[in-house]
C-alpha cells in the first residue's frame, strides 16, 4: 500500500516550505514509495535537485508548480497546482517551464492596476499552455486555496458550481483538470477541515471532475511546523501574532495509512474513498517523468552550428582554429618546441573529439573572441588554464607548456561532465558582455544563471528577531557580534565565544532571547532568496526555454530558476563570465596612462621578469596587488620573498585552505631558504618536485608522480587523485600504486614514503593551472604599481577591487608620495582621474589623482550628472543656479572643499565658502539662471563672505570622514597624536627594526578582521590596523580574545598591546595581549589632561 | 457556549476515541461519532524553548468535539487531549 503526495512544497518554496527536496525524496523512499512529487510555489527552483534525488533513490520523479491564477481582468482566482505529464518527450516538462516563465513575466496588461509585478498567470493563458486541441500536457488541480475552494467553504453551492464551471470551460481536454481534496483536520466548518473537504468532493462529483487527495505538504514532520510559523512571519514581514498563522501542524508528509484514514473520513462511502485514492494514483502515474526523454537529463546542449556561424564538422573547425593559433601564440618557436606544441595539441584534440565537446570549445572561444573584440580585458581562471587548446583559441592567456600545466587535470576521457571554463573580465563591463551574448546567440538560447542564497548566521537571526517582534536596534546589537559561525551551532557558539558572553547571559535571563537562539538554528541553511548568479550565463540551443523556466533578474535580462549545481545534470552549458574589479582597475590605469602620457601599454605583453616589480613585491607593500594584499599573504610575502613569476603561482597556491591545512608552507619555505635539504625521495621525482623543493603542493605534482611511478597515464592519474580524497577509494589506489611501482623496480622504502605523501595529500593540494591563471593579474597589477603608481591608484580608487576600506588607499597614496586632490565641482567626474599639476620649476611634470564626485554620501546620481553637464562654473552662485544641488548637497560640497576652486583663495577660506553655501541655502526659492549673461546680478548683490575663522585640519578630517568616509586632509590617527606620543605607541613602519618579543603598543584603524582556518581547529583572530605608515597585523589567541572580548569585532579605532614576533626577512607581526577602544582612551586622556591643567593652574 | 477549563476523566475505546467522561459529578456517554480536530497555540507568547525536535505539541493541540448524553439530555462538548501525558480537559460546552 502506498500513497503518492502530489502537492509538496520544499524549502525552495521561499519562506514557505521547510524541508530540502532531497530529504523529502528520502522519506518517500524510506516509506517504500516508488515515485515522489515536488510542486514548489512559483517555480521549479528545487526541481532538478528533486529529480536527481529521485534517480539516486530509484524513484520516478513528478514535478509541478503551485501558482497564483487570475482571470482576464486580473482578478485573483486563488492558487492552483500544475503537474507536468510525463513520458511525452518533454511536452509536459516544456509546458510547465513555459507556464512558470509566463507567471513571472512582467504583466503589461495589468500595469494600470499596479499588478504588473505580481507573480501568477491568467487562467486563459494557462489553458493555452497546458493543452492543444485534443491533448493535455499537464493537469491543473483546483484545491481549497482556489476560488472554487473559497466558494465551497462559504457553503454557496451555486457559486461553487459556477466557479468550477469557469475552469471546466477552459480546460476541456482529457486530464487537463482535477479537483484537489485536502483535509488538515482543522476546526469543523473552517478552511481545510474535513467538512470543507467533503463539500469539495461532492462538488467535484456533481460536475464530474476527477478528484485527487493531497495533504498540501509544506514540511516533512510535525515538528517542522514551528519553522513554518517563522517562515510565514518572514514572508509577511510582520511578527508572529500579527497575522493569521497556519491553523495547526498537519501539513506534513503523512504516511499512506494516515492518508487512507483521511480519505475514509472525507468520503461518505468506502467505495468513494477507494476511488479517490485510485484517481490520485492514476494522476501520479500520468505524471511520472522520464528524466532523459522528458527533461533532457544529462544530454549536453550547445548552440547550433548556425548560431556559432560555422559550417561543416565542428571538430574539423576546431582543429583548424586551434592549429591556426600556433602561429599567433608561438611566433618564434624552434622546430623542437613546435613539435612539442603539435604533439600536445593533438592529444588534447583527440580527447575533446572523443568526448564530443568540439562545439563546446568553439562556443567558449567564440564568446572569448567577442569579448576581446569589445576591447574588454579578460583572463581565464581555473583548471582551464591547463589546456593548450584554450591557450591557442584565446580563451586563456597562460602558456600551459611554459608553466608545466596539465590538460588532464582539466579534461579527460575518464570523466564526461562538461568542463568548467571560467573567464574573468572587467567587472564594470560585465553586463555589457551579458547583453552582447544575448544579442549574439538570441534570447531563446541564452539566459542568466541564478543562485539561491541561504539563511546564514546574521540573516537567520534577523528574520528570527523580526518573527519574535524584537526591535531593530536590539537585533542590530546582537547581529553585530555574530562573527562567522553557522546559525546551526548558535547555542554552542554562545557557550564558547568570548564576544558573545553578554548575549549568552541575556539568553539565560530573557525567554525571548532564548527562543531567538532556537528559531535562528531552525532557519539555518534554508533557501532565503533567489538572485542573479554573479557570473553565470547559460548557453543552450533553441529548446532552452522549454528546459528551464526563467524569471526577471536584477538587470534587464532573464535568469533561469536553476542554480549552478543544476547545470551539469540538465546538460546545460554554463559559462562563467566573472567580473573582476582588478581587471577594471587595470584597464582604468592603462587608459589613464594613455590619456595623460600618450603611451599605450599592452599589459598582456609585458615581460614577466621585471626586477623592480619583484623588488616592490618583496617589500611587502602589496596593498592593491591582486591576490597578495591580504594580511596573511603579506606576511607570507615577507617570508617567501618571490623572485620570479613561478614563485607567485606557488605563493598564491600555498595560501589556500587546502595547502594550509596540509601544512605545506613551512617545509616549502625551509627548502627555499636552505634551512632544510630538499628531499626528493627518488631521482625520478626530482624534476617534478624541484620547483617546490620536494614538497607536493599541486594537483599536477600528484598526477606526474603517479604517472611516473606507475605508468598509468595522466588522465588515469587525475582519476586516482580524485579518489585519494576519499579514504575508502584511496585504498584501491594504494593497492594499484604499490603493485605497479614495485613492478617498475622502486624500492619498498621509496614506495612507502611516496605513498605516505600521496595519502596525506588527500584533498589538500591546489590546481597549479588555477594558481598560474591568478598569478598573471597579480604580476600585472604589481607591475603597474611599480611603474605607474599614480594611474594604478586611480584605477584602484575607481573600481575598489580590494578587501580593505577605500581610506586605506589614501594612506597608501600618502606613503607612496602620490598626491590626492580634493573633490572639485569643476574637475571631478564619476571616476578618479589623473591630473597634471603645476610643474616643479625645472623638474619633471607632476601628476596627482583627483577624487571622484561619487565618493560623497547622500549626493544623488542625477545631481552628479547635472554637475558634470553644466560645468564649468565661475563662482558659487553660478554653481548654485545651474547645477541645482539640493540644500544638503550644496553644504556637503562646500564642507569638503569641492567649491574651494570657485573663490579666490587669497581672499576666502573654507569657512567663508561654507557660509556662502548657507547664505544661498537660506534663499526661499532658487532664482532662474539668466541665459547669455556672464555675471549674475545676484552675485553682485551679495558678495562672498570673508573673515570667518577657518576650519582646523582636525575639523576637516572629521568632516571628510563623516561625508566621504575618507580622511583626505590627513590620516585620522593624527587626531589622537598627542595621546599616542604620550603613550609611546610604535608606528607600523618602525616595527621591522625592533627585536623579536619587544613589548609594544600599536594603534590604528581596523582595516581587516580574519579568522582563517587553523590546523589545530582553534579560532585565531587576525586584526590589521592602518596607522598611516603602513599596516600592522595583530594576532589574538584564545586568552587575548577573552580579554579583548567585544572590542575584537566591533571597534574601529584600536590600541593593541602585545609582543613583536618576527616572521621572516621583512615580516613582523604582533602577538596581542589585549586591545582597547582608542576613542574611549582618548576621552580618559583628555579628562586627565584637563585635571592636570587645573592642578597646575591651581 | 460556555468556556471552561477543567480536567476530566475520559474513557476511550481501543483506537483512542472517547466513549464517555465524567464532569462535575455527572457521567456522560458519547453519542454519535466524535470529531477529532487540531488547533494551535501562540507558542511564542509563553514557551521558553522552540528547539528543533521539541515536537508538534509546542504548536498544536488535539481537540475532540463530542455529542454526549447524561440523563437523556444531549449536549455538545469540546475536550482537549494532551498526547504527551494523555490528560484530558473540558474546554467548551455548547448550549
Amino acid at each position: 500500500m502506498s500513497f503518492v503526495h502530489l502537492h509538496v512544497a520544499s524549502a525552495f518554496s521561499g519562506h514557505y516550505g521547510v524541508t530540502r527536496p532531497e530529504l523529502l525524496a528520502e522519506a518517500v523512499a524510506a516509506a517504500k514509495g516508488d515515485c515522489a512529487a515536488l510542486t514548489d510555489r512559483d517555480g521549479l527552483y528545487g526541481a532538478v535537485k528533486h529529480i536527481g534525488a529521485c534517480l539516486k533513490l530509484g524513484l520516478a520523479p513528478i514535478v509541478g508548480v503551485d501558482l497564483a491564477v487570475f482571470d482576464d481582468d486580473w482578478q485573483a482566482l486563488g492558487r492552483c497546482v500544475v503537474l507536468a505529464h510525463g513520458n511525452n518527450r518533454g511536452l509536459g516538462w516544456s509546458a510547465l517551464c513555459r507556464v512558470v516563465s509566463a507567471a513571472h513575466r512582467p504583466k503589461r496588461s495589468a500595469r494600470e492596476s499596479g499588478k504588473n509585478r505580481l507573480i501568477g498567470i491568467r487562467r486563459s493563458e494557462l489553458a493555452d499552455l497546458v493543452q492543444d486541441e485534443d491533448r493535455s500536457f499537464a493537469t491543473v488541480l483546483i484545491g481549497p486555496d482556489s476560488d472554487v475552494g473559497k466558494a465551497t467553504l462559504l457553503g454557496n453551492k451555486t457559486e461553487s458550481e459556477r466557479a468550477l464551471r469557469g475552469w471546466q470551460a477552459l480546460f476541456r481536454t482529457p486530464a487537463a483538470l482535477g479537483v484537489e481534496i485536502v483535509s488538515h483536520l482543522t476546526e469543523p466548518g473552517t478552511h481545510l477541515s474535513v467538512s470543507h473537504a467533503k463539500r469539495m468532493l461532492q462538488l467535484a462529483d456533481s460536475l464530474r471532475v476527477p478528484a485527487v487527495l493531497t495533504n498540501s505538504v509544506r514540511y516533512l514532520a510535525p515538528d517542522d511546523a514551528v519553522t513554518a510559523d517563522v517562515l510565514d512571519a518572514a514572508r509577511f514581514l510582520v511578527p508572529l501574532g500579527e497575522f493569521e498563522a497556519q491553523p495547526n501542524a498537519q501539513a506534513w508528509l503523512k504516511s499512506a495509512t494516515q492518508m487512507r484514514a483521511l480519505a475514509a473520513d472525507i468520503a461518505t462511502e468506502d467505495s468513494r474513498a477507494e476511488l479517490l485514492l485510485k484517481h490520485t494514483e492514476a494522476l501520479a502515474n500520468r505524471c511520472r517523468l522520464e528524466p532523459v526523454s522528458d527533461c533532457g537529463w544529462g544530454i549536453p546542449k550547445t548552440p547550433e552550428k548556425e548560431a556559432l556561424g560555422i559550417a561543416g564538422n565542428p571538430f574539423e573547425v576546431l582543429w583548424q582554429r586551434a592549429h591556426a593559433g600556433i602561429e599567433w601564440r608561438y611566433p618564434d618557436a624552434k622546430a623542437k618546441a613546435l613539435a612539442e606544441v603539435q604533439h600536445r595539441l593533438n592529444l588534447e584534440l583527440m580527447t575533446i573529439n572523443k568526448l564530443g565537446f568540439a562545439t563546446y570549445f568553439l562556443t567558449v572561444a567564440d564568446v572569448a573572441q567577442m569579448i576581446r573584440d569589445m576591447k574588454i580585458r579578460t583572463a581565464a581562471r581555473g583548471s582551464g588554464a591547463g589546456s593548450l587548446t584554450n591557450y591557442l583559441l584565446g580563451i586563456s592567456g597562460v602558456d600551459p607548456i611554459e608553466h608545466e600545466l596539465l590538460f588532464e587535470r582539466f579534461l579527460s576521457t575518464e570523466r564526461s561532465s562538461l568542463p568548467d571554463i571560467d573567464i574573468d573580465v572587467e567587472s564594470a563591463r560585465r553586463h555589457d558582455i551579458y547583453r552582447a551574448i544575448f544579442k549574439r546567440y538570441g534570447g531563446d538560447r541564452v539566459t542568466l544563471l541564478s543562485m539561491q542564497s541561504t539563511y546564514r548566521g546574521r540573516g537567520a537571526m534577523r528574520d528570527s528577531g523580526l518573527a519574535l517582534g524584537l526591535d531593530d536596534e536590539q537585533i542590530d546589537e546582537i547581529a553585530k557580534n555574530m562573527w562567522r559561525f553557522s546559525a546551526r551551532s548558535f547555542r554552542n557558539a554562545l557557550a564558547v565565544k568570548p564576544e558573545l558572553a553578554a548575549m549568552a547571559e541575556a539568553v539565560e535571563q530573557d525567554r525571548k532571547m532564548n527562543l531567538l537562539v532556537d528559531i535562528t538554528e531552525r532557519l539555518d541553511r534554508l533557501p532565503r532568496h533567489i538572485s542573479m548568479h554573479p557570473c553565470g550565463v547559460i548557453l543552450g540551443d533553441q529548446t532552452l526555454l522549454g528546459l528551464t523556466p526563467v524569471e526577471p533578474s536584477g538587470i534587464d535580462l532573464p535568469m533561469s530558476q536553476f542554480d549552478k549545481d543544476d547545470m551539469d545534470p540538465m546538460g546545460l552549458l554554463k559559462l562563467d563570465v566573472l567580473g573582476v574589479r582588478m581587471q577594471s582597475s587595470m584597464a582604468h590605469a592603462v587608459n589613464e596612462i594613455e590619456r595623460v602620457h600618450g603611451q599605450r601599454i599592452d599589459l598582456d605583453a609585458i615581460r614577466k621578469d621585471d626586477e623592480a616589480t619583484f623588488k616592490l613585491i618583496r617589500s611587502t607593500n602589496t596593498l592593491g596587488i591582486f591576490q597578495i594584499e591580504s594580511p596573511g599573504q603579506r606576511e607570507l610575502t615577507g617570508k617567501h620573498q618571490p623572485t620570479e613569476f613561478n614563485d607567485l603561482t606557488i605563493q598564491i597556491s600555498l595560501f589556500r585552505p587546502g595547502p594550509m591545512k596540509g601544512n605545506m608552507i613551512a617545509p616549502y619555505l625551509d627548502g627555499r631558504h636552505g634551512f632544510a635539504e630538499p628531499e626528493y625521495i627518488h631521482p625520478d621525482l626530482e624534476p617534478i618536485l624541484r620547483e617546490t623543493y620536494g614538497v607536493v603542493i599541486f594537483h599536477e605534482h600528484v598526477l606526474r608522480v603517479l604517472n611516473k611511478m606507475t605508468g598509468c597515464g595522466l588522465a588515469k592519474a587525475d582519476e586516482f587523485r580524485r579518489r585519494l580524497e576519499n579514504p575508502k577509494s584511496a585504498a584501491q589506489v594504494q593497492q594499484f600504486f604499490r603493485r605497479e611501482a614495485a613492478e617498475r623496480g622502486y624500492s619498498q622504502e621509496v614506495i612507502d614514503k611516496v605513498w605516505g605523501i600521496l595519502e596525506g595529500f588527500g584533498s589538500f593540494g591546489f590546481c597549479k593551472a588555477h594558481g598560474a591563471a591568478f598569478a598573471l593579474p597579480t604580476y600585472q597589477s604589481a607591475w603597474l604599481k611599480t611603474h605607474h603608481p599614480t594611474e594604478f591608484l586611480a584605477g584602484l580608487f575607481t573600481h575598489d577591487p580590494g578587501m580593505y576600506p577605500k581610506r586605506l588607499l589614501l594612506a597608501e597614496a600618502r606613503r607612496l608620495g602620490v598626491q590626492i586632490l580634493p573633490v572639485c565641482v569643476n574637475r571631478s567626474t564619476t571616476e578618479y582621474l589623473v591630473e597634471r599639476i603645476a610643474d616643479a620649476p625645472g623638474g619633471e611634470p607632476k601628476y596627482a589623482v583627483r577624487l571622484a564626485l561619487t565618493e560623497l554620501h547622500g549626493v544623488s546620481g542625477a545631481e552628479i550628472e547635472r554637475i558634470i553637464e553644466q560645468r564649468p562654473y565661475s563662482d558659487i552662485a553660478d554653481f548654485y543656479l545651474r547645477a541645482k544641488p539640493n540644500r544638503r548637497t550644496l553644504e556637503t560640497l562646500a564642507t569638503i572643499g569641492a567649491l574651494d576652486s570657485l573663490v579666490d583663495a587669497t581672499q576666502h577660506n573654507r569657512a567663508d565658502v561654507i557660509a556662502r553655501a548657507r547664505q544661498l541655502n537660506a534663499l526661499s526659492d532658487r532664482k532662474q539662471a539668466p541665459t547669455n549673461q556672464a555675471t549674475l546680478d545676484f552675485s553682485i548683490v551679495e558678495p562672498v563672505p570673508t573673515g570667518n575663522e577657518d576650519k582646523t585640519v582636525e575639523e576637516r578630517v572629521r568632516d571628510e570622514l563623516k561625508l566621504m568616509k575618507l580622511d583626505v586632509s590627513e590620516h585620522v590617527l593624527e587626531l589622537y597624536r598627542p595621546m599616542l606620543d604620550a603613550m609611546g605607541v610604535v608606528r607600523s613602519d618602525e616595527l621591522v627594526g625592533l627585536r623579536s618579543k619587544t613589548e609594544v603598543l600599536i594603534a590604528g584603524v581596523r582595516v581587516a578582521t580574519q579568522t582563517p582556518p587553523m590546523r589545530s581547529g582553534k579560532r585565531v583572530v587576525f586584526l590589521s590596523l592602518d596607522d598611516g605608515s603602513g599596516c600592522s597585523d595583530a594576532t589574538f589567541f584564545e586568552d587575548a580574545q577573552q580579554r579583548a572580548s567585544s572590542i575584537l569585532f566591533n571597534t574601529k579605532l584600536l590600541l593593541v598591546a602585545g609582543k613583536t614576533r618576527r616572521t621572516g626577512v621583512r615580516g613582523v607581526s604582533i602577538m596581542a595581549d589585549n586591545a582597547w577602544d582608542l576613542r574611549e582612551l582618548w576621552k580618559e586622556f583628555n579628562k586627565t589632561q584637563a585635571t592636570a591643567e587645573l592642578r597646575s593652574s591651581a | 457556549m460556555l468556556r471552561i477549563d477543567e480536567a476530566v476523566l475520559v474513557a476511550t475505546d481501543n483506537v483512542g476515541e472517547p466513549v464517555g467522561f465524567s464532569w462535575r459529578g455527572c457521567t456522560y456517554r458519547v453519542g454519535s461519532r466524535p470529531i477529532r480536530w487540531f488547533t494551535r497555540r501562540a507558542w511564542w507568547l509563553d514557551s521558553p524553548r522552540a528547539n528543533r525536535g521539541i515536537g508538534a505539541s509546542l504548536l498544536e493541540i488535539e481537540m475532540w468535539r463530542i455529542e454526549a448524553f447524561a440523563n437523556q439530555e444531549a449536549r455538545q462538548f469540546e475536550l482537549t487531549h494532551s498526547v504527551d501525558d494523555d490528560a484530558w480537559r473540558l474546554v467548551r460546552v455548547f448550549e
